[in-house]
């Protein structure tokens, strides 16, 4: 651990005066640009003391993003964007925070009605998702937001519109509903579709996605966000979805009905940014004898089971020293047919070297209480890393 | 008890280092119309002000902010506006490209390359004119950020780094010095000619401001993109 740290610092020391943004090339009206993300932590879970299995990979060093891209302009007429991470390429279960592929779309933005992307891309829905981890204090997201109760990635449509110096953003969009899992070829056996909505509202100004408050802001600020989504899903009998297309949760896609529904506000002044989001899903399973109803009878269920949570966090930028302090408090319950939720108290320490992209991130976690259905190994887990941000 | 004195006497260096700077009189500010104004230039009578902006649009408004009339140029991001007697400069940022205007109809008389290869975004946010070495002046916005000297067919003819702030968002030439303003920082430096040295600070309460200029009488004008309003000062 004090190698791991010692050896943090100096790299970090090392690359702070070198590191710059992304290079670019341009042809008059066309501009194409290079970036990526390098980023990676120690990762401490002391097991509980009751576990019998002593997995030793529980203490890991993990390669969070080593992520590429290329971003492409013609004028203001139309994007592209391509981004892959190569610290993800062939692993066997998809993260949705960090998927091998994390872009390949194009944006048309010729016509004034409103902007329209086409391809993978990231979904409009949720500010703690729609906030770049290189953009945060942390290392992971809350539950809610993290892409097991919600696809955070997808292939499809985004029609997206900006009004009063974008201090309102609206989008709609259709997309497969595999989520991060559509990069393998093709849609699940339902061939449905998702559809997804948000409407975002900012006032003195526009509202950037970001969980830390850099420029100290000197007026208050606040934003508030409302998202859903739907998808109904028909399974063809004997058929299954794809391979962890459900999620760790089991609830991420549903052979039936699932509306998502969210809420999220941001505040920020003088350094402080504070966040607050909470998720509501209401799922009703095709089949009765569904195991998201818990094999309860009807009477009980009505036929749906309900899943969601909230957390807020409060951040405050201590300008003069470069450093971020934040807490996070946050409630999960995965399925409410089961009794009991979770109940988790975080926090973050980030020390920015070289712009708001290049920090050295540590992240704390506790599980107060465990969702029955999502038992753990751990009680505290600890992360600190180095994240370098060419964008 | 020794090393944890002096680790706070460090921290209060560094605390109190950032508030070694001057705090200027604001004394109004008025709304604009002028989409995501990202940078501002007194026109030559001084009576009225060029307004760049973010969508590839440059216009004239009065000193309230007032639009007069607008060009028909249209670039891709215009981030700088500088103007002398003959003619407006205009800086598009992401297609690295200077804009020279007529005032009399503002169209466009001529065009120059600045070939930059950093980030499209974060290219060239000001333009201005240092008077003592005669030569046009251009700021990248972070990653570095560099001022850049050019002749009059704007050929490269210097760089100097400047490592005194996060960004910078704007440039203009006032009472002999080159001032140059920080977005992120919220700050305006005001150097020597010659060297680029600072030789003042000052501290504003503006969000995101992007455009700086001095009117006739050497009072402050501050143009905010996010909040789309002028801001004004007394004399530094």
């Amino acid at each position: 651990m004090k190698k791991f740290l010692f050896s943090s610092l100096l790299f970090a020391g090392l690359i702070s005066s070198s590191a710059h943004a992304q290079v670019s090339f341009g042809t008059g009206d066309n501009n194409l640009e290079i970036g990526g993300v390098i980023s990676a932590y120690l990762n401490y879970r002391p097991l509980k003391a009751e576990e019998t299995d002593r997995d030793k990979n529980k203490n890991r060093y993990k390669l969070r993003d080593a992520r590429f891209y290329l971003e492409g302009h013609n004028s203001n007429k139309f994007e592209y964007k391509l981004q892959v991470d190569f610290a993800n390429i062939g692993v066997t279960t998809v993260d949705p925070e960090s998927p091998a592929l994390y872009d390949a779309w194009f944006m048309y933005k010729a016509f004034k009605p409103f902007y329209i992307k086409i391809g993978y891309q990231d979904i409009p829905y949720s500010r703690s998702s729609m906030t770049a981890t290189t953009k945060s204090v942390y290392w992971q997201r809350p539950e809610i937001s993290r892409g097991e109760l919600f696809s955070r990635h997808d292939v499809g449509i985004t029609l997206q519109k900006s009004l009063w110096n974008q201090r309102i953003n609206a989008y709609l969009g259709m997309y497969t509903g595999t989520g991060e899992l559509f990069y393998q070829g093709d849609n699940d056996k339902s061939g449905a579709f998702e559809y997804v909505g948000r409407l975002d509202i900012a006032y003195p100004s526009r509202f950037r996605y970001q969980d830390f408050d850099p420029k100290n802001t000197p007026v208050p600020m606040f934003a508030i966000g409302v998202n859903g989504r739907y998808t109904k899903r028909d399974l063809p009998a004997g058929q299954a979805f794809i391979d962890g297309e459900s999620g760790t949760y089991g609830v991420k896609v549903v052979d039936g009905k699932k509306l998502t529904l969210g809420a999220d506000a941001a505040f920020q002044y003088k350094g402080f940014n504070l966040q607050f989001e909470t998720q509501q899903v209401k799922g009703t399973p095709n089949s009765d004898k569904d195991v998201l109803l818990r094999g309860l009878p009807k009477e009980l269920t009505d036929g749906y089971f309900k899943s969601g949570g909230w957390y807020g966090q409060l951040s405050y930028y201590v300008m003069p020293l470069k450093t971020i302090l934040s807490a996070r408090y946050e409630e999960f319950d995965i399925n409410d047919l089961e009794a009991g939720n979770s109940k988790r108290f975080g926090g973050a320490i980030a020390y920015i070297l070289n712009g708001s992209r290049t920090m050295i991130k540590a992240q704390y976690f506790h599980i107060q209480k465990e969702d029955p259905m999502d038992p753990q190994t751990w009680k505290n887990q600890f992360r600190i890393g180095i994240q370098l941000a060419f964008e | 008890m020794k090393k944890i004195t002096a680790s706070l006497s460090i921290i209060a260096v560094l605390a109190l280092g950032s508030f070694t700077v001057k705090k200027l009189m604001f004394t109004g500010k008025n709304d604009i119309k002028v989409p995501e104004p990202s940078d501002i230039c007194l026109t030559p009578s001084g009576n009225g002000l060029y307004i760049a902006s973010d969508e590839g649009g440059l216009y004239e408004t009065d000193l309230h902010g007032k639009i007069i009339r607008k060009s028909s140029l249209v670039g891709t991001d215009f981030e700088g506006v500088y103007s002398n007697d003959n003619f407006v400069f205009v800086m598009d940022e992401s297609a690295r490209k200077v804009y020279k205007l007529d005032h009399k109809d503002l169209k466009s008389v001529a065009t120059f390359e600045l070939p930059y290869n950093g980030a499209r975004n974060a290219g060239f946010e000001s333009i201005t004119f240092n008077e003592k070495k005669n030569v046009f002046v251009t700021v990248s916005e972070k990653h570095p950020v560099t001022i850049f000297e050019y002749d009059e067919t704007f050929h490269k003819v210097n760089e100097v780094k400047f490592n005194a702030a996060r960004d910078i968002s704007s440039a203009t030439w006032h009472d002999g010095n080159i001032w140059l303003l920080s977005d992120e920082d919220m700050k305006i430096f005001r150097l020597d000619p010659m060297t680029y040295e600072i030789t003042e600070k000052y501290s504003i309460n503006v969000l995101n401001p992007e455009g700086i200029a001095f009117d006739k009488e050497g009072k402050l004008i501050i143009c905010s993109d996010d909040m789309r309003k002028l801001y004004y000062y007394n004399k530094p």
